[in-house]
């Protein structure tokens, strides 16, 4: 089930970045839905989705170089590690998880930008900042509640969980 | 009688500064929001009302209103200008049809094969990279509607002057890649309208992301206008000569042990932002691949 949810929901994100990409803009939405599976599922559900939905867009656009697959997968973990101590029953959570995953995606977008010295895809930096980081911080907090919710009635878990304290070596203490 | 009791402010010293700061930041989303929404939204609705916006063009020229301002006279005069005009055009056009049957002609006898008609095809654009944007597009016709690699892609402005938009690179069964003009793979030969000079895209130095192409190995004058016109050249198998590619904006010669050229930022016939539909020539297929 957990297998299922996570192929259906990145293959719509998927497309709906192609979507987005036809009107200009890099926005990344798999990898959302990637750090939510990541933190309530697991990590190794998150790479998969990251990675898959970056080997897909870059199939279809015809790039030269795999560089979604590695900035996908790399802004998943980053962002999962980052939260993964924090007490994810607040809001502040998804919020802050999708304020940093747009601003690292962001940095992508410029770096793949600067290197293949093409134009920016936006109007220009700075609001492409804000946007990225709001609406990253918005469309977290929305796909987590959503899916909380679904989670919630077919008894999968959920991002929004409060974490136990853990003991020295990782485990979780009863 | 009544008592009164002193009313305590509950109110938090910093509330104004904490409002005031939550205004600017929703201020600075919404406005740097909107600002990205209209970036897409632009596109969508130059895609949505294209047809539209075409017909628009065209019929704002059709229904000039202004005349009905003119006098009678004036516009006597008017019509007596153009009735000239169309007298002039008129001999052209009668001398043109006895050169062309005359070279009809001369190619009977001397057994020359006729020039090849190019046709064209209006494709869809069906997927762009956002961050190649400008660079290319994928189109949604393919091998099965006829298009070749290496067929030329253009646009018809509102003079419905032809405009290079790039070449068909690969082709699939139902689409086609196509590369544009702004995107630095592409060798394309061009001359410049004003000296008649051949020179080639994308071989010189060019600021990124300000919409311009470098048109380099030129031979090196003094008589580059900027704003002069650059067409095709008809070199390629698959474009056809004469099609407009853009204008120069500025140049500069350069001089090294090897050679010595000139060089040109050239601006493009074509706005890729708002293009949504192109055509794609058809080139004639030739007796030795059908072989």
């Amino acid at each position: 089930m957990k297998t299922f949810v996570t192929i259906c929901v990145s293959a719509m994100l998927t497309a709906l970045e192609m979507i987005c990409g036809n009107m200009g803009l890099a926005l990344g939405l798999p990898v959302y839905a990637a750090i939510y599976f990541g933190a309530a599922f697991g990590l190794s559900y998150g790479v998969c989705a990251a990675g898959i939905a970056g080997l897909l867009l870059d199939v279809a656009y015809d790039r030269t170089w795999l560089f979604s697959p590695l900035l996908y997968v790399g802004v998943m973990l980053f962002t999962c590690q980052t939260i993964s101590r924090s007490v994810r029953q607040m809001p502040g959570s998804p919020l802050a998880a999708g304020g940093i995953c747009g601003a690292l995606l962001l940095c992508g977008v410029l770096a793949r930008t600067y290197i293949c010295r093409t134009a920016l895809p936006g109007p220009d930096i700075l609001s492409l900042a804000v946007f990225h980081i709001s609406g990253g911080s918005i469309f977290m907090l929305a796909i987590t509640a959503m899916f909380d919710a679904v989670n919630f009635r077919s008894d999968l878990p959920r991002f929004c969980r409060r974490d136990t304290g853990r003991n020295f070596s990782g485990g979780q203490l009863p | 009688m009544t008592k009164k009791f002193p009313v305590k402010n509950h109110r938090n010293p910093r509330l104004p500064l904490i409002v005031a700061l939550v205004f600017i930041a929703v201020l600075t989303v919404i406005t740097a929001g909107f600002r990205v929404v209209r970036y897409a939204i632009g596109h969508i609705a130059d895609g949505f009302f294209y047809p539209y916006n075409k017909l628009a063009r065209q019929s704002d020229k059709l229904s000039d209103n202004s005349l009905l301002l003119l006098d009678k006279n004036v516009l006597a005069s008017r019509v007596e200008k153009l009735t000239a005009v169309n007298r002039e055009l008129a001999l052209q056009s009668q001398s043109a049809n006895a050169l062309m049957d005359e070279n009809r002609k001369l190619r009977s006898l001397l057994n020359l094969r006729g020039n090849a008609k190019i046709s064209y095809t209006t494709a869809g654009i069906l997927l762009r990279d956002p961050q190649h944007f400008s660079d290319g597009f994928t189109i949604d016709k393919g091998r099965r509607d006829g298009i070749r690699e290496g067929a030329a892609v253009v646009d018809v402005n509102d003079n419905g002057r032809l405009l290079l938009v790039g070449i068909v690179t690969q082709v699939d069964s139902r689409t086609g890649k196509v590369m544009t003009v702004l995107n630095k793979a592409l060798r394309i030969s061009g001359r410049v309208s004003s000296n008649k000079a051949v020179g080639f895209t994308n071989t010189g130095e060019v600021v990124p992301g300000r919409g311009r192409a470098a048109f380099g190995m030129l031979p090196v004058r003094d008589d580059y206008i900027p704003g002069s016109m650059v067409t095709t050249t008809g070199f390629e198998l698959g474009v056809p000569a004469g099609i407009k590619i853009g204008e120069l904006h500025t140049g500069s010669s350069r001089n090294s042990s090897e050679q010595a050229d000139f060089n040109c930022e050239l601006v493009p016939a074509v706005n890729f932002e708002s293009l949504r539909f192109v055509a794609v020539a058809m080139m004639p297929v030739r007796p030795e691949e059908v072989r």
